[in-house]
């Protein structure tokens, strides 16, 4: 997304300079009808008679039938899916999704990002008795209406029951989970022979 | 294990101040964002203040940034603060408490005008970073 940002900027300038430069022409042209530019006229200093004649060739070219035809639709396909692509980086939002705790406007608020969430509840889940490797967790944030949810993911040692590490995994979450109203749901499975408890 | 990665943020020794350049008297936003920033430092569960990924979170005023802290004036009059934390593993809602309290007693001794605090957990990093 940072890329696609980048890259709407990029073009943002882009667009500008080529509208400060019409603009730029436009001035010259409308200086010609009081003083005679002669030779100075952006058309004749840009050889744009001559650059015609290439365009028109060329577009000659691309309208014919034949291989050119279809790598004339293949750039139009190009340019129709990288001006989609820099819409996404215009319009997709800025800001990352929070996981709340408070929201008070005269107070302000409390909240944190998922990454971090997502950290704390993997170094968490790990330091729990029993658990051998944690996944990387996935939280999806919530709405007004639906809480957001957190789901862990690990493997317990042969030594120990599954019940009682995913309830020791739910216990070291809950300070993390509680106070942000997320629901964990922890899913614990049999660790891979040779895996030792962290 | 690793945890989090930390983009280039602020220095962050706790309880250290950036020096203050010399030039005209600063403004009360920016006063308050060097007050809100260097009272988050010195907690110790912050390790930095990030400006983000794209650095738009930052005071800027002069010659002087301020990363990881917002300052905009609010409707009501004074100014709402945002902070952006890096922490330790630490309690992460006593520690948005704590900051919240400690940015609003400086700014109160300060004479500051300040409206709402508000503070975002960005990253946290293990005890080996911190």
């Amino acid at each position: 997304m940072l890329l696609l940002r980048a890259l709407a900027r990029v073009a943002g300038v882009l667009l500008m300079l080529i509208l400060a430069l019409a603009g730029l022409a436009l001035v010259l042209y409308c200086l010609d009808g009081f003083i005679r530019l002669g030779s100075a006229r952006p058309d004749r200093l840009l050889h744009l008679p001559a650059v015609r004649d290439h365009v028109g060739r060329f577009l000659h070219q691309i309208t014919a039938p034949g291989p050119a035809a279809a790598l004339a639709l293949l750039c139009g396909a190009g340019a129709i899916l990288l001006g989609i692509v820099l819409l996404i980086g215009v319009l997709a939002p800025r800001r990352q999704r929070l996981i709340l705790l408070e929201r008070d406007g005269s107070e302000g608020t409390l909240a944190a990002r998922r990454r971090p969430m997502r950290d704390m509840a993997r170094a968490l889940a790990g330091s729990a008795q029993g658990a051998t490797t944690v996944a990387r967790p996935r939280l999806h944030a919530g709405g007004r209406l639906r809480p957001s949810r957190l789901t862990v993911t690990a493997t317990h040692s042969r030594t120990h029951d599954s019940q009682q590490v995913e309830r020791a995994i739910g216990e070291r979450l809950q300070p993390l989970t509680e106070p942000f109203g997320v629901r964990a749901r922890v899913h614990v499975r049999s660790g891979e022979p040779g895996s030792r408890v962290q | 294990m690793s945890i989090g990665s930390i983009a280039p943020p602020v220095a962050a020794a706790a309880g250290q101040t950036a020096p203050t350049p010399p030039g005209p008297a600063p403004s009360p936003r920016l006063r308050l964002a060097r007050l809100a920033r260097d009272t988050a430092l010195r907690d110790g569960g912050v390790l930095a203040l990030q400006a983000g990924a794209d650095g738009r979170f930052a005071v800027v005023s002069g010659n002087e940034r301020i990363d990881g802290v917002l300052c905009v004036a609010a409707a009501g009059g004074g100014y709402d603060v945002e902070l952006q934390l890096v922490c330790a593993l630490v309690p992460l809602v006593a520690l948005g408490e704590r900051v919240r309290a400690g940015v609003r007693e400086t700014a109160a001794a300060a004479g500051l005008p300040l409206a709402t605090v508000s503070v975002h957990v960005a990253g946290v990093a293990g005890p080996e970073k911190a």
